[in-house]
């Protein structure tokens, strides 16, 4: 076990190093540095002295050659430093924890929703399969899957937000300021961004209980008198859920990359709409951490799901 | 016995999980704010802005939203009024001298900068001699180079001598990029700091400015509102839907597509002007276009009337000729229409230039914002009609920007800066190295005196007489193509009484009416 961990320990860091590296080259091949954007990006303004620019560039260590940036940058990230945000001259942990905090709440409320309806969803298709329940909600199930992320986002903030007035169609109150109105505004967001994932789930999950429910060891159990609700419960639902919890494994980091989308369509202040602007800003370090973050969550997720699995399904080898 | 990982416990706590969020959210939607409606309580202003304005550099042009809260947080010798003249701000009167060359500025007495400095003759020179260095970007760099003395006898008095009379120095010096700053001009969050009717209290990263009224403002009686609250926006979606739910009451930078929505959405007022030059810059260094006569093909070929509509729904303007402001006294309405839209003489001219077999350049533009690859689309269109043919190329603005830094382009829909409505600032369009703004290898020669002449002339005939020459040299060489203004719209709840719109370059400095607007009761 304790090798197994280290090995895929090891292999993280590699991915990291690789993803870091892909983003680093990806950035500087795009035309447009940052000290550009800062002196003439905003839209309405212009011409700058490009003496100005050069000072700028030289201040931000952006005339040193490329190799030397990239190196340094390694060396900062080995000692844990991902260096300062350009845009906002600070460290780039502290811009990036305020928003991070709060797409972690889109990401949960997506994930209760997602997991709540989307399982439900599933195993009450997959239980009564071939009935009117089952066809409306798997037809419901395919829309919520093949709808782009942008168009639902879109969808909910006007229909429920502005048409319904149920919830905010934007905006953002920051926690300190009421607990309450907070995930108030988060509610919509996080709805928008639970659709693909709930859809998986659903479809997935229906699958999965159909196989299941077919088993051998199933049919016995009923033949040996054990009611419905008591096969359902300890037969069915337990080991249909394997699949399932693998999937959302890879569904969070979807999730994560459809937060750009559904965050800025409700002007939500997290890491998503931040990466957004940090691109479009060419801030690199910025974008170079976010990245980081993302591949970290990306690969201990997927760790977590493994070691669930085995945890839960003993027949794969611990 | 309750085992942790039986379904029955999992979906229990899922469930319970679930429900007590329904409940939290439907307690909270029933006691939160409603979204609609009024000011809050007094007078606090919920402003959707359209950009995060980070980094703010003393004088240099940095968009919209930065020049926006400069003009909020900061002031300078001389402001905009509302007939976009230059009108006294921290100097209350000035005088020049019968050649030109002397300006003797007073400042008012007890000025201080917000947090209780004292503002002073000192800090105006030294501010004004930060702008003259070249590294540090001032768009005004060259105006303030070109003040030989700066004399400050006492605390409130301030003598600029001038190396040649800049007819326009006072709309320079009213510029909100003109201010005045203290030794540190931003504060610790990295807000600015000025001596404008509001100060920055709180900024929060990536969400918000929290604006109040600055006590020591030396107008302060006069200022009506206690607190601005800025959100940023950067979808101008966002922004319209914002305003219209009533979540804000001031939104800038409203696109041309949106005026129709707002014009009929009830308690809003939309207020737009004719705004920046729109145009096409030129590659005259390399390529097809180095040919004056394959230029003056292009103008032709180009319509302005449908660049109009696409990218301003028809409320801009159309106009060829130099882009100098149509009201004003400089502007030719002769020398606009010499180019209009006419793909036969375009053809012809390109025949005459050796292309009837056609050619083909790259248009560079970007699909960051509105209204850019609508445009594109159109001048693709019309070139085509005439035989040319058009490889659009897009990307974001830093795309553009960069590509357009070193002249990597043929065609790049962009326009002329202008930094004010007098015509001095036409020399931004032609002189100085390629940039995103201006076009790639213009001969300087044939304007750089004309153009500096202009700028030392008096306002009368004999300045007409020079423009106008400039304009007719202008239309043989077309260094750049220009098709008019665009326009530029800010939106607001009518309840938001005293802002008053400038137009064109000025229209991001008419923030300067925030001193005394405020919200009806």
């Amino acid at each position: 076990m304790i090798r197994y961990l280290l090995v895929r320990v090891g292999l993280g860091v590699v991915t990291i190093w690789g993803v870091v590296t892909a983003v680093f080259l990806a950035l500087h091949a795009v035309p447009g540095g940052p000290a550009a954007i800062i002196l003439q990006g905003g839209a309405g303004g212009g011409d700058v002295n490009p003496a100005a620019i050069a000072a700028l560039e030289r201040e931000l260590g952006l005339d040193r050659p490329l190799l030397e940036q990239y190196v340094v940058y390694l060396w900062d990230l080995l000692r844990g430093d991902l260096g300062n945000s350009i845009r906002y001259s600070a460290p780039v942990s502290e811009v990036m924890s305020a928003p991070f905090g709060n797409t972690i709440v889109l990401v949960l409320i997506a994930l209760i929703i997602g997991c709540v309806v989307g399982i439900g969803a599933g195993t009450v298709a997959g239980t009564w399969s071939g009935s009117v329940l089952d066809r409306v909600l798997s037809g419901l199930l395919s829309v919520a899957v093949s709808a782009p992320g942008f168009v639902i986002a879109i969808f909910l903030s006007i229909f429920l937000g502005v048409n319904l007035g149920w919830f905010p169609s934007l905006g953002f109150t920051p926690i300190e300021e009421g607990f309450g109105s907070f995930l108030w505004h988060a509610f919509l967001p996080g709805l928008a961004l639970s659709f693909g994932f709930l859809a998986m789930l659903g479809r997935v999950t229906r699958t999965s209980v159909l196989a299941v429910k077919r088993e051998d060891w199933v049919r016995t159990a009923r033949g040996m008198g054990m009611s419905r609700p008591r096969v359902f419960r300890r037969h069915i639902f337990r080991n249909a859920m394997n699949p399932v919890i693998t999937v959302s494994g890879l569904q969070l980091g979807t999730m994560l990359g459809a937060t750009v989308l559904v965050e800025q369509v409700f002007n939500w202040p997290g890491v998503g709409l931040t990466l957004l602007n940090a691109i479009n800003g060419r801030d690199y370090p910025l974008v170079q951490g976010i990245v980081i973050v993302f591949a970290i969550v990306f690969i201990v997720s997927n760790l977590v799901v493994d070691l669930l699995y085995r945890f839960l399904d003993p027949r794969v080898e611990g | 016995m309750l085992k942790i990982t039986t379904p029955r416990f999992t979906r229990t706590v899922a469930l319970a999980a679930a429900a007590g969020l329904v409940v939290t959210l439907v307690s909270c939607a029933v006691d939160s704010e409603p979204s609609g409606g009024e000011a809050s309580a007094g007078q606090t202003l919920e402003y959707g802005l359209s950009a995060e304005p980070t980094d703010i550099k003393t004088g240099v042009d940095q968009g919209s939203a930065a020049k926006e809260i400069t003009a909020l947080v900061r002031r300078g010798l001389l402001q905009y009024g509302p007939d976009s003249q230059p009108a006294p701000a921290l100097a209350s009167d000035y005088e020049v001298s019968d050649d030109g060359l002397t300006y003797t500025f007073t400042l008012r007495p007890d000025l201080s900068f917000a947090g209780g400095e004292s503002l002073t003759s000192a800090d105006v020179k030294r501010t004004f001699e930060y702008f003259a260095d070249e590294e540090n970007g001032a768009v005004y760099q060259g105006e303030f180079a070109s003040i030989s003395a700066i004399e400050t006898p006492d605390d409130s008095t301030v003598i600029l001598t001038l190396e040649q009379p800049q007819t326009a120095f006072p709309n320079v010096l009213a510029d909100p990029l003109s201010a005045i700053v203290p030794e540190e001009p931003l504060d610790d969050s990295g807000s600015p700091v000025g001596a404008g009717p509001f100060m920055i209290t709180d900024y929060k990263k990536g969400v918000s400015f929290t604006l109040e009224a600055n006590p020591d403002f030396y107008n302060a009686d006069e200022v009506g509102l206690e607190k601005i609250e800025m959100t940023f926006m950067p979808d101008a979606q966002t922004r319209v839907k914002a305003l219209m739910s009533g979540q804000v009451q001031f939104i800038d930078y409203v696109p041309a597509s949106d005026y129709a929505t707002l014009e009929d959405g009830s308690g809003i007022t939309l207020d737009y002007a004719p705004g920046l030059y729109g145009g096409l810059l030129l590659n005259l260094e390399d390529g097809p276009l180095s040919d004056s006569t394959v230029r003056q093909a292009i103008a032709y070929a180009v319509d302005e009337e449908s660049l109009n509509e696409v990218g301003t729904l028809g409320y801009g303007t159309t106009s060829k000729g130099l882009p100098i402001v149509e009201d004003s006294a400089y502007y030719d309405e002769e020398q606009a229409e010499r180019l209009a839209y006419d793909p036969d003489k375009a053809r012809e001219l390109l025949a005459e230039a050796g292309y009837e077999e056609g050619l083909s350049v790259d248009l560079l533009t970007t699909s960051q914002y509105f209204g850019y690859t609508e445009r594109a689309q159109v001048v693709a269109a019309n070139l085509e009609d005439v035989g040319v043919e058009v490889n659009i190329v897009t990307g974001d603005y830093a795309n553009l920007i960069s590509l357009g830094n070193s002249g990597s382009y043929d065609i790049l829909l962009s326009g002329p800066p202008a930094a004010m409505s007098d015509p001095t600032s036409l020399s931004g369009a032609f002189l100085g190295g390629p940039s995103f703004v201006r076009s790639a290898g213009i001969d300087q020669d044939l304007y750089a005196d004309l153009l500096e002449q202009g700028a030392l002339t008096a306002d009368g005939p004999e300045r007409e007489e020079i423009y106008h020459e400039i304009g007719e040299i202008f239309l043989e060489d077309v260094p750049f193509i220009t098709t008019g203004q665009g326009a530029t719209a800010f939106a607001y709840t009518d309840a938001f009484e005293g802002f008053e719109m400038l137009s064109g370059p000025l229209a991001y400095s008419s923030l300067y009416s925030f001193e005394t607007a405020r919200l009806a009761e």
